[in-house]
């Protein structure tokens, strides 16, 4: 046993006695992590077939009913990887890694269960290297095809780099299964980058994820997550700005319909001066579905000219849905912009009827409206494919309460937030 | 199609707000209702739509003979009534053009050339700011600014009857003159029934009316012919209400 053996051995013993999971509040809001949980998935899961590359590509294939996402790599619960050609991507087992790497990682196992439980059972690691100067734009596809997947990704931006990434999260299990990905991102110095994320697992699927990003000095960094898929989902994000003049911008989505949890809660600190951290978070929950969304930014000492900004709402179109919306802030430093808001509410009334009196109907109006909540937030995603799919989703998500599902993005009644000014819509326009 | 009010009550809080109306408008129609301010014209113009916190406590409302108390806002909406409201709400997110698209999709088929062309002169026509139809829906708008694109979705939408709540509140004095002219037209040329609300006779005197009601503690106290509004320039509403 290698040392990440011994770290993983650790994990689970570790992860086994915490003591949250005791707690009655969490029990109930969110992730069980009982008799039933996440770390049972892992560990006796029902026997599926092993996946190949053809069943992966296939599969991949499949989740489209047209091929607007062409995949550059593909990761299954079994640790296969499908990389065909990839430039950049490294695939790593983590008996191939030794602490002295993984210890760079923000979540260390004794920082978080579920650091734990993905260090505990991760297969595989993708390495994505883009070198000082290199342009590079990589679709990614996690899915727990032929068991649970935990997988890391490590990213490394060279100064004066750009990368575009969408990661597409989806579910091939018939049986309770979980994707827990972590991932630790450092973007150099002057460089451009975005992850644009989409979580659409299935209702069988436990969703865990972790995410450390590190903006260097004057780069910018664009994450753009949407959580619409899974049972239970649990993420923790923290994204800094560490270096002069770095700028984050973070934007996360929250669609919940049926009996979906939602823990959702995302750091973002300006650690030097003159550094921007931004982060908007919208959530709508139909049904029973619950969220706590926890959006908190930190200003240290020091950090003069930081302009922080940090704004939470959300929806509620039934009342037997549930949110709880925490935003919050700490800053030790005197000379900065900082601001943060929160609002949420049931679905307005009048807007419901000012839209049916001029002919929708109810159905209709409040997909229209949930739609025009989300709009600026699915206009923040970079990758127009992101774009289109999320939009697809929340159209789905509205029409039938679906979601993990084969993705019909068949660009029929599509709308999207402001892109292109010059369009003959004018910002608001059709994909036809 | 013929709109009638029959002896409308509507209470709110237990108190009568719309008092025993009495109205019918045809196609082509050019009726306007007066008021003070709390004379129940809104409540009378928002029940006849179906609004759902507003209660009809007796009487009926009938299109072509038949009730529609029974019937959802956007039911009434499909059979031809349209509201043109006093304070559009501002709808976050939602294109302007994909509003109209959608409101002419629920009420059959659309061809987004066709719409596109047809909400392009309107605006044009309405001298509004370019770059407004790009916008969410009255997001942004200035008060003469929403009260343009409630007529412009009339003219777009092409109901048979049209209910303008105070299509001139918050207008200057040109954009009253443009806003009246389009209304015209848009009757004209589709035979859309108009039932105008408003406070003043500015906007009067661009415009044709056939039937004046003055309406006053829900009741209509008075109705008549353009000689109607000069009195009320005249006198003002106290006279009606003695």
């Amino acid at each position: 046993m290698n040392s990440y053996g011994l770290f993983a051995e650790d994990a689970i013993q570790r992860y086994k006695a915490l003591p949250e999971e005791q707690n009655e509040l969490y029990k109930r809001q969110f992730i069980n992590l009982g008799a039933d949980g996440v770390f049972d998935i892992f560990n006796g899961g029902a026997a599926t077939p092993e996946d190949t590359p053809e069943s992966l590509t296939s599969l991949s294939k499949s989740l489209f009913s047209n091929a607007l996402i062409k995949f550059d790599a593909v990761i299954s619960g079994t640790g296969h990887v499908i990389a065909p050609g990839a430039k950049y991507i490294t695939v790593l087992s983590p008996r191939d890694v030794e602490m002295g790497t993984l210890e760079k990682k923000l979540y260390k196992s004794s920082d978080d269960k579920i650091a734990a439980l993905i260090h505990a059972f991760t297969k595989k690691v993708l390495f994505i290297d883009i070198p000082n100067g290199v342009k590079s734009a990589l679709n990614i596809m996690f899915v727990n095809s032929g068991g649970p997947l935990a997988a890391q990704v490590m990213i490394n931006c060279g100064e004066e780099s750009e990368l575009g990434m969408l990661e597409w999260y989806a579910s091939s299990s018939k049986t309770k299964s979980a994707n827990m990905v972590m991932h630790e991102g450092t973007i150099g110095p002057y460089s451009n980058t975005y992850v644009d994320a989409v979580h659409n697992e299935d209702a069988n699927t436990i969703v865990g994820g972790l995410s450390g990003y590190r903006a260097g000095n004057g780069a910018v960094l664009r994450l753009n997550y949407f959580y619409n898929g899974g049972l239970h989902t649990k993420v923790k994000n923290q994204f800094d700005a560490v270096a002069a003049d770095a700028m984050v911008h973070a934007n996360e989505l929250v669609f919940g319909s049926g009996s979906q949890k939602f823990d959702v809660s995302s750091n973002v600190g300006n650690i030097s001066p003159s550094t921007t951290a931004e982060l908007h978070s919208r959530a709508v929950l139909m049904n029973n579905a619950s969220c706590i969304m926890k959006g908190f930014a930190k200003i240290p000492f020091g950090s003069k000219g930081a302009r922080s900004y940090v704004h939470e709402s959300g929806m509620l179109l039934d009342k037997t849905a549930y949110l709880e919306s925490i935003p919050a802030m700490s800053i030790d430093e005197n000379e900065v912009k900082a601001t943060h808001s929160s609002a949420t509410g049931p679905i307005d009334d009048e807007l419901v009827f000012y839209l049916m009196s001029k002919g929708l109907d109810e159905t209709r109006a409040k997909k229209l409206l949930v739609e025009g909540f989300f709009s600026s937030s699915v206009g923040r995603f970079q990758n127009s494919s992101a774009k289109l799919a999320a939009a697809s989703l929340v159209a789905e998500k509205m029409t039938s309460g679906r979601y993990g599902d084969k993705l019909s993005m068949t660009m029929e009644n599509i709308w999207v937030g402001k892109e292109n000014e010059e369009d003959i819509f004018k910002g608001h326009y059709k994909y036809r | 199609m013929i709109l009638e009010v029959k002896d409308l009550h509507v209470k709110i809080d237990g108190k009568d707000v719309v008092n025993g109306i009495n109205l019918k408008v045809g196609g082509g129609e050019v009726h306007v209702i007066m008021g003070h301010n709390g004379s129940g014209k809104t409540t009378l113009a928002k029940t006849i739509m179906g609004y759902p916190k507003l209660k009809v406590s007796s009487g009926d409302i009938l299109v072509d003979g038949k009730s529609i108390l029974d019937l959802k806002t956007d039911q009434r909406a499909k059979l031809g009534l349209f509201l043109g409201f006093q304070n559009p709400v501002e709808v976050e997110g939602v294109g302007f053009i994909n509003f109209l698209h959608s409101a002419k999709e629920a009420t059959g088929t659309v061809n987004t050339k066709e719409l596109m062309a047809d909400i392009r002169s309107s605006a044009v026509s309405l001298k509004m700011v370019d770059n407004l139809i790009g916008r969410s829906l009255n997001q942004g708008f200035s008060g003469g600014e929403k009260k343009k694109a409630e007529v412009l979705q009339m003219g777009v939408l092409k109901p048979k009857i049209a209910i303008l709540d105070e299509p001139d509140s918050g207008l200057d004095i040109d954009a009253v003159k443009v806003v009246a002219e389009n209304i015209n037209a848009f009757a004209k040329r589709y035979n859309i029934g108009l039932v105008i609300i408003t406070h003043y006779s500015r906007i009067l005197n661009y415009m044709e009316p056939q039937f004046v009601h003055v309406m006053a503690n829900g009741k209509i106290v008075a109705e008549g012919g353009n000689e109607l509004i000069a009195k009320l320039e005249k006198e003002g509403y106290e006279s009606f209400t003695k």
